[in-house]
């Protein structure tokens, strides 16, 4: 579904992709992992469209979209959650949530103006929707309260649940699980391995926690310096020489990470 | 000295209802969608100045401008308001795409070039001397005392109209797309939204106010001159926002009210004009003073947004 | 033809060269404080004043009416920079700007309220020209006024590659968490940028008033051309401000022998916009 082949990208004097190639199957959950540093975040940024490359291909559904502004491949179905997000102070959880959906009428000037039936119409609906998604991620007695008033985790939650409001194919996950407590975790993999299996959602996830990876990873990658170094299932991974000397020998801290 | 006192409220009342409507364009471009718009009086100026042009007669030999269509005045309005509108698409293109600092710079420029050119280009605005002696709209029907209030009249009717139709906008999913771009622009990109078309809109639909509310402006002072349009009726508008509420327009409306009639009182008091420069003085350090109150006690202003619930 | 290209030429450097005094504050402390502080042009207004009312008024010498104003203007400046400014650093640079606004009113409406609006000036005797092949190319006011601000350029050159204020100064020009990191006493190099940036601003201003007359708006249409000026050796640039600087008074100057002088300013605006459409970073690249 999406095949991504050779991107560099370098900023100023520093390259922080050196030719990276991944594929991810229709369907499955792929995580990428590497240490801090390695580019992911950047590879993420290039893949959804807020980072332009210096060179490379990104295929999307057969598709090229490599130049496509970041909106456009939205449109498409590929969706992505920021590493560190800002959650909209002025708005609420609601609201959040509504302004996922997409074709919606009411957004345009004239259609704001002189289309108000149909507006509440499409307003019912997808408050129906949103509030089914509310309550299967647990925030549904939340919903209008103001996004930046929720603790860490619920806006966690809340992002993804805004993503997956907005119905994409392919989601890219930044590291969903970070700074967030174990049983909010073990809720979130849950989740994601509903939306796989039941909606038939595509998952290519950057993550330091090793348990997100055991657990509902169907293939792994891993990105060391800008390029990917190996691909495969998480048992054979996590057993290969290679990674475990470029993950330990890197930086020490990722290895607490795993323990907590 | 009753009848002064109902006379002078009219038309305090009468330029409130204009910068209302004025303000409120500021509200969809900042309050809503946070575009720091700092050179807004400009779209004011061109609806006046466009609105005039348009109804002035055809100019005889003698004068230095060449304009004048002679338009019915509802026309020339209209026309000001898309004149605004059409300015605020052609800035837009190329100063939406970049950074928040340098589109508030580039907006002040703008405004400031504007007014320069207004001075500067007889041909077309007469200069510093402007364009006087305005006919009022159904200026025949009344006399002296009785025009004032109904003036009044049409101003607060169309303060009515452009209320609601701020709020129809507002509500509306497009007023919650503006919210988002405002609040967070990079979620509204991966959620599919393009962004840079709904800071055009919002920057278009609030240009437009600007431009009506210019075009009223015009008929209220019978005269348009460049010295109307200098920066500090961006800052009025701002500052009724700021002092109001931003984002609400309930808000918009009481910070101009508090404005306006503090401003006009000012001049209402003034005894001599020994006195007017002093006052003129102090007017300027109470708007200052109190922006800077407003700004470290209440950022949000008096008002606050209101928030958007469902059952 | 080139007679007249040469003097105006000239005024444009001198023009520039009370534009950079100006500017060079203006642009610091938005590299060390990230806002563009619209308050820095009544800096110029004040300084100008204090200067006028110890030389014209009490009959001062003016070297000593100048230094008098320098360090009133300094302290005014860091007056508000650390009551007002600092305070809300948090809110962001769209609040600061906004305070500053407000702050420009409100000394505005003070300095007309004590002053009165009328226009004054410095009574100087004009010295006589220097001709270079019998025109008359500048005089030696016009020198002085340059040579200040060459003098100033060598004088934050030393000191922002010799001493350890200006080297910190750079570290925090370029990562403010880093230097702070590095243990850069980040305060004290704030203090001293303000009381710089106002320091230089009434020297602009009372130059720029010696040159054409002490009024109360003096500040207020400089500050716009500051603006353009910082925005065109581009933002944070310290040397690229500088050559902004003259740059743009020059084109200013050599611009109304082909536009009509009403335009005088509008050029600077026209150019900054231009700038910042092609080249944001200004022409001399980001800081």
């Amino acid at each position: 579904m999406l095949v991504v082949k050779d991107i560099h990208k370098s900023f100023g004097g520093v390259k922080a992709l050196r030719g990276v190639s991944l594929k991810v199957e229709r369907g499955s959950i792929v995580g990428l992992i590497g240490p801090n540093g390695s580019g992911k975040t950047t590879l993420f940024n290039v893949i959804s469209g807020f980072c332009p490359k210096d060179s490379g291909q990104v295929h999307f559904k057969g598709e090229r979209i490599d130049h496509l502004p970041s909106y456009e491949i939205a449109m498409r179905g590929l969706s992505r959650t920021f590493q560190i997000s800002r959650a909209p102070r002025g708005m609420t959880v609601l609201e959040n949530m509504l302004l996922a959906y997409k074709g919606q009428i009411g957004e345009g000037v004239f259609g704001a103006l002189f289309r108000g039936g149909r507006i509440s119409k499409q307003e019912k609906v997808n408050l129906k929707k949103a509030l089914s998604i509310l309550e299967l991620l647990g925030l549904r007695n939340s919903r209008n309260e103001y996004a930046g008033d929720l603790s860490g985790g619920q806006q966690r939650l809340l992002s993804l649940s805004r993503i997956l409001a907005s119905g994409p194919e392919l989601i890219l996950l930044d590291e969903p699980t970070a700074g967030i407590n174990l049983t909010l975790v073990t809720e979130l993999l849950r989740l994601i391995k509903h939306f796989q299996v039941e909606e038939s959602k595509t998952f290519l996830i950057v993550e330091h926690n090793m348990r997100v990876i055991s657990e509902i990873c169907d293939m792994v990658c891993v990105l060391v310096s800008g390029k990917d170094m190996a691909c495969g299932e998480p048992e054979k991974i996590q057993k290969d020489e290679r990674v475990l000397k470029a993950y330990l020998g890197a930086v020490q801290g990722d290895s607490k990470e795993d323990l907590e | 000295m009753g009848g002064d006192w109902a006379l002078f409220l009219a038309g305090a009342v009468s330029l409130a209802g204009i910068y209302v409507i004025y303000t409120l364009g500021l509200n969809i471009q900042f309050g809503f969608t946070g575009l720091g718009n700092l050179g807004y009086v400009a779209f004011f100026a061109i609806g006046a100045y466009t609105s005039v042009i348009l109804s002035m007669p055809r100019p005889g030999p003698d004068v230095a401008y060449i304009v004048g269509y002679g338009l019915p005045m509802w026309a020339g309005m209209i026309g000001g308001s898309l004149a605004a509108g059409f300015f605020a698409l052609l800035i837009g293109i190329p100063t939406l795409k970049i950074g928040e600092d340098y589109f508030v710079v580039v907006t002040f420029a703008f405004s400031e070039v504007l007014r320069y050119v207004l001075i500067n280009e007889k041909w077309l605005t007469n200069g510093t001397t402007g364009f006087y002696g305005l006919e009022r709209p159904f200026g025949e029907f009344f006399s002296g005392r009785a025009y004032e209030f109904f003036f009044l009249f049409l101003i607060l009717v169309a303060v009515v109209i452009a209320y609601l139709v701020m709020r129809k906008i507002c509500n509306s999913p497009f007023g919650r797309l503006m919210k988002g771009v405002r609040e967070n622009e990079q979620v509204c990109l991966a959620l599919g939204k393009n962004t840079y078309r709904v800071k055009m809109k919002a920057f278009i639909v609030g240009a437009m106010f600007a431009g009506f509310a210019g075009s009223l402006y015009a008929r209220y002072a019978t005269l348009v001159v460049p010295e109307m349009f200098i920066p500090y009726f961006t800052f009025v508008a701002w500052l009724s926002l700021m002092i109001g509420g931003r984002g609400n327009n309930k808000g918009a409306i009481l910070g101009c009210f508090i404005f306006v009639l503090a401003d006009q009182f000012t001049l209402f008091v003034q005894a001599s004009a020994a006195y007017a420069v002093k006052l003129a003085s102090l007017r300027a350090f109470i708007m200052g003073a109190l922006l800077i109150i407003v700004l470290r006690w209440l950022p949000a202003g008096i008002l606050k947004e209101k928030k958007v619930t469902y059952r | 033809m080139l007679t007249i290209l040469l003097q105006h030429t000239v005024f444009g450097v001198v023009t520039g060269s009370i534009l950079l005094l100006a500017t060079i504050g203006f642009s610091m402390v938005y590299t060390t404080k990230r806002f563009l502080c619209i308050s820095h042009g009544e800096l110029l207004t004040i300084g100008a004043y204090t200067a006028y009312a110890f030389h014209v008024l009490l009959g001062w010498n003016l070297l000593y009416s100048g230094i008098i104003a320098v360090a009133v203007t300094s302290l005014v400046g860091l007056a508000i920079a650390r009551g007002l400014y600092e305070p809300m650093e948090g809110h962001g640079p769209l609040v600061l700007l906004f305070t500053s606004v407000g702050v420009t009113f409100c000394l505005h409406g003070i300095l007309e309220f004590i002053a009165g609006p009328s226009i004054r000036s410095f009574r100087t005797r004009i010295l006589p020209c220097i001709r270079v092949g019998g025109i008359p190319l500048i005089t030696m006011n016009e020198i002085v006024i340059i040579s200040i601000a060459m003098g100033s350029i060598v004088f934050l050159h030393v000191v922002l590659t010799q001493t350890r204020i200006g080297k910190a100064f750079r570290a925090m020009a370029s990562n403010v968490d880093l230097a702070m990191a590095r243990g850069i006493d980040t305060a004290r190099i704030s203090m001293f940028v303000w009381v710089y940036a106002s320091a230089m601003a009434a020297v602009a201003g009372i130059l720029l008033a010696l040159v054409t007359s002490v009024n109360p708006d003096l500040g207020w249409t400089q500050i716009l051309i500051i603006l353009a000026a910082a925005i065109l050796g581009g933002l944070g640039s310290i040397y690229g401000v500088m050559i902004g600087a003259i740059f743009l008074g020059v084109v200013m100057d050599v611009g109304v022998i082909f536009f009509p002088s009403g335009y005088r300013a509008a050029i600077a605006f026209a150019l900054m916009i231009i700038v910042l459409l092609v080249k944001p970073k200004g022409i001399f690249g980001g800081g």
